[in-house]
């Protein structure tokens, strides 16, 4: 051929555009209702995009991607349902995140369904190849990847949840996500159990210490966000604490909630009388005094020994479980007269043993450090 | 001081090309030499081998007998300035800084009182004096040129050479240019330039070396060099030769 | 000389300034005293929270920024000299990302089986510090072998630099998205960002003592070289200085400096193209007084950097590698418009 003339290279370039034209419409865009082949059900749920979705009659096979979402499943108690999981539930170790620590042999057993992470989009391939009536959705997984289209795609009821954002302990996300996913999962009894626990819990917290004389100044230091943090990064305000009633030095600065990095002068300036560590970045705090002792024991509460460890419960979304657990702790470090009756430990066992069925405390501790006073660390040689 | 070039049997090879093939040349004290010849002709591989940028694969360069191998980088450097055709980059220089640089060989920490005369006098030769402070983004032509030949001067050699130095100029500027190569000869120095034009070579040489391809086509003072059948062999052009006005002109 | 005299004001001015930041720096911060309380505590130290604060937390931030930002700007000169470039800098040779991939491998090799465990166990910070410096000289040598065999041209030097960066980049990028879950991407980015208040004081002794007696001595010395080489290779051969070399020197020890202190400090962008730039116009391209304002320049952009970003919503700290990009960003533009040609001839 000896190349293409001007009309036939037009000719050539309008057909491929038609084409491609042709393609996109026929793929549909989102809004256009497509008939699926499951017979409709009679329950209908909003989810928390506002959707509202149809469930199929019976829901025995199902998948939950995203963060978050496998934590309520095995809370639910609704794992002999689970056809499938994210590949980093199963190869990220078990360690840190609650649910998995308590049923982590069975997701190793369980076909792959997508690599699974913050940031890692859903495969619909693999989610198809299980045959799920229902898969629950994070929605942070919605920003990149549209849940309607996903449904298309695997022909299985996509659910969009979310119970707040990571790191946070959203009680009113929590208990409509449990409500939604309860219908769903036919488990409203359970759900309803773990909602009256929880709101007991945001209770006996509430009252115990709503009368107190004096609250101690806390700081909560290297809180994990994305990763692991130094001393200076914080929360406000920080979720456990906001359970006690008691603010931490960093509300006052922080212009809108959320993490914050302070200034280790301001953390000196205050002179918080109680401090704590989350033990998730432990190391990275010991690291940093043993390369520069001086300014932490300028904190009146190094010098005192009045640090302490709480369990991380930041990972892969909130570990609410842990949460609960750490603000049992916190409460008995910081006001011990009004939690006398409570010991923190079994507290923490018996949290779990609600949610999970299981008595976790032992091996976080392991893992960990535990809920105890840090102050063997950070003394100086 | 008298010395001497010697230029002995220089072979340059560039990728299988000849650039320069057995090329020798005599220049003393006092004397210009203009190498011309056509393009590709290896007028400015001479010049490089004669600085020693460019290493020959056979042949010596000498100066005052003393092999310019034998030489440390720096000594050379006193002895022979280096006009280049153009410069890659100025990068905000002011002309005083830039003929600074010229002392290079002669400066081992700081510039020092003496260095600044030496600037000062090299600037005043080619007439720069009050664009001293000036960069060198903002000089015309021929004003560059004259700063990079007050340059090569600050450096007090005895020999300075030439890449094309007319090139670029306007006709004026050739002119004042080629009036100092001549008074640079009066001075002592030799100077060895590479030129285009065979009317400037005429005027301003006492030798001329005409190359081609590489190889030497003759050598000697002007009027047996710029002979019109040798011009018209060499340039492919028919040439006419006005001994009386020293010009050279191509017959269409 | 009537010129001479007026850089000769600009440097020492810029110098006068530094040295007024320097107590303004110290004094400013969240934890409030009195000005005769800091001048007690900085001559007479003692266990006092004031005292920690002036010196563990002020006073060492800012001989860092000053240490730091002289060699980063002084590099930045001397890189941009022999590139014939002034968008040139250290970190063209991809020095940042072959600190992030130091950074990714001390994480992952050293550290092996602690992939697996939600904690990163850095059993000791220098190590990862050391994988970063390692890592960068390996880039910079890599760079220059590449360019040595295409005659270690400027043009040579520029085209392998971003060839291995790209090479480097995507190899670190691969490694992210392979290798390590969330929480080790996100330990390799924070190591990235720019923090002066990291770094201890046996670090900035490391730093300071290696740029006070090597790098910034090296670029003061080789300042009349610079000038020579922007005019061309033929050009500095001519006076007897070898081109090939002086690239070579000047390339190790520009990123020696920066990938020390970039190995403690983390990437500080922008100061190394900043810094010379403004140089420039204040006192041309001359590097006899380019070369020292240059320097200066760095130290003044990166304390003014890091103080602002600790004061200025405080108690929260912006970075300060954010602070010199969110200055430097429009600053550059200003410049870049204003005018200041590098004067290409080709």
């Amino acid at each position: 051929m000896r190349g293409l003339t001007k009309v036939q290279a037009v000719a050539i370039a309008a057909v491929a555009v038609i084409a491609v034209a042709i393609a996109c419409l026929s793929l549909g865009y989102p809004g256009q209702s497509q008939q699926k082949q499951t017979p409709a059900g009679p329950i209908v749920v909003t989810d928390v995009l506002g959707r509202n979705v149809t469930l199929p009659s019976k829901v025995e096979r199902v998948v939950a991607i995203g963060g978050g979402m496998l934590r309520l499943v095995c809370y639910l108690n609704a794992t002999s349902l689970l056809v499938g999981v994210e590949e980093s539930e199963a190869r990220w170790g078990f360690t840190g995140r609650d649910y998995a620590m308590a049923y982590g042999e069975l997701f190793k057993g369980l076909p792959v369904v997508g690599p699974g992470g913050p940031g890692k989009p859903p495969a619909p391939e693999l989610i198809m190849a299980v045959k799920p009536d229902v898969v629950i959705m994070s929605r942070t997984y919605c920003e990149f990847y549209d849940p309607d289209r996903l449904q298309r795609e695997v022909n299985a009821t996509v659910i969009v949840i979310d119970y707040g954002p990571a790191g946070w302990l959203d009680i009113e996300g929590i208990c409509n996500a449990l409500t939604v996913l309860g219908k769903v999962l036919n488990r409203q009894e359970r759900a309803q159990q773990l909602i009256d626990f929880i709101k007991n819990v945001h209770r006996d917290l509430s009252e115990r210490t709503r009368d107190v004389a004096s609250r101690p100044k806390v700081y909560v230091g290297a809180v994990a966000y994305k990763g692991p943090q130094p001393f200076t990064s914080t929360q406000s305000p920080f979720p456990p604490l906001a359970l006690l009633n008691t603010p931490s030095i960093a509300d006052k600065y922080a212009k809108a909630s959320g993490f914050v990095s302070m200034d280790f002068e301001a953390i000196i300036a205050e002179q918080p009388d109680v401090i704590f560590i989350d033990e998730g970045n432990l190391r990275t705090v010991k690291m940093d005094f043993d390369k520069d002792p001086n300014k932490y024991l300028q904190l009146r509460a190094f010098r005192e020994g009045r640090v302490y460890g709480t369990l991380p419960y930041n990972y892969y979304h909130t570990n609410i479980a842990v949460a609960l657990a750490d603000a049992y702790y916190i409460g008995k470090v910081l006001y011990p007269d009004k939690f006398k009756d409570v010991d923190p430990e079994t507290k923490a066992d018996e949290v779990f043993q609600v949610f999970l069925g299981k008595p976790l405390y032992r091996a976080y501790a392991e893992a960990y450090g535990g809920f105890k006073c840090l102050s063997e660390l950070f003394k100086v040689p | 001081m008298v010395i001497e070039i010697e230029v002995r049997g220089v072979k340059v090879r560039y990728r299988s090309v000849r650039a320069l093939d057995g090329v020798s040349v005599n220049v003393r004290s006092g004397e210009v030499l203009s190498i011309i010849g056509p393009n590709g002709a290896g007028k400015s591989t001479l010049l490089k081998v004669i600085n020693n940028v460019l290493r020959p694969h056979a042949g010596t360069v000498l100066i005052d007998k003393t092999s310019i191998r034998d030489l440390r980088p720096k000594e050379l450097a006193k002895k022979m300035g280096y006009v280049p055709q153009r410069l890659r980059a100025t990068g905000m220089l002011t002309v005083y800084d830039f003929v600074m640089t010229g002392r290079r060989p002669h400066v081992n920490f700081v510039p020092t009182k003496e260095d600044e005369e030496k600037v000062l006098e090299a600037l005043k030769i080619v007439g720069l004096s009050d664009l001293a402070e000036r960069a060198l983004e903002e000089l015309s032509g021929g004003e560059l040129q004259r700063a990079l030949i007050a340059r090569a001067l600050a450096g007090e050699p005895e020999v300075v050479l030439f890449d094309e130095p007319t090139s670029n100029l306007d006709l004026k500027y050739q002119l004042e240019v080629l009036s100092l190569v001549r008074s640079l000869g009066r001075r002592g120095l030799i100077v060895i330039m590479a030129l285009h034009d065979l009317t400037q070579a005429y005027r301003a040489s006492d030798k001329i070396l005409l190359l081609n391809s590489g190889k030497v086509v003759a050598a000697g003072i002007p009027e047996e060099v710029l002979r019109p059948e040798l011009l018209s062999k060499v340039y492919g052009v028919p040439v006419m030769v006005i001994k009386e006005h020293k010009v050279v002109v191509p017959l269409f | 000389m009537k010129g001479v005299r007026r850089k000769q004001v600009i440097l020492a001015s810029l110098i006068f300034l530094t040295f007024i930041l320097i107590p303004l720096s110290i004094w400013l911060g969240y934890y409030k005293a009195s000005i005769p309380e800091v001048l007690r505590v900085l001559f007479m130290p003692d266990n006092s929270p004031l005292s920690t604060v002036v010196w563990d937390l002020r006073l060492r931030r800012v001989l860092a920024a000053i240490v730091v930002g002289a060699v980063l700007g002084g590099a930045g000169a001397a890189v941009q000299a022999i590139v014939r470039n002034p968008l040139a800098s250290p970190f063209t040779f991809g020095l940042s990302f072959a600190a992030s991939l130091g950074v990714a491998v001390a994480l992952l090799i050293l550290h092996g089986g602690v992939l697996q465990r939600y904690q990163i166990y850095v059993y000791n910070p220098f190590v990862v510090s050391m994988c970063a410096f390692a890592f960068s000289l390996i880039q910079v040598l890599v760079v220059l072998l590449l360019a040595y065999k295409t005659r270690l041209s400027a043009g040579s030097l520029v085209l392998s630099a971003i060839a291995t960066s790209f090479a480097y980049q995507a190899v670190l990028y691969l490694l992210q998205y392979l290798c390590l879950n969330e929480v080790l991407v996100s330990t390799v980015v924070f190591w990235t960002f720019g923090d002066l208040g990291r770094i201890s004081w046996e670090e900035l002794r490391l730093v300071a003592a290696t740029s006070a007696l090597l790098v910034i001595p090296y670029f003061i010395y080789r300042s009349m070289d610079y000038d020579l080489i922007v005019g061309g290779d033929e050009l500095a051969k001519s006076s007897g200085v070898s081109p090939e070399r002086l690239r070579v020197e000047t390339t190790v020890i520009a990123a020696l400096g920066t990938a020390l202190a970039t190995s403690f400090v983390g990437v500080i962008g922008f100061v190394c193209l900043l810094a010379p730039h403004a140089a420039r116009l204040l006192v041309g391209g001359g590097h006899r007084y380019l070369m020292p304002t240059s320097m200066v320049m760095g130290s003044l952009i990166l304390l003014l950097s890091d103080t602002l970003g600790r004061t200025i919503i405080s108690p929260t700290v912006i970075p300060v590698g954010i602070m010199t990009s969110l200055l430097g960003v429009p600053l550059l533009v200003y410049l870049l418009i204003r005018g200041g040609r590098f004067g290409y001839r080709d």
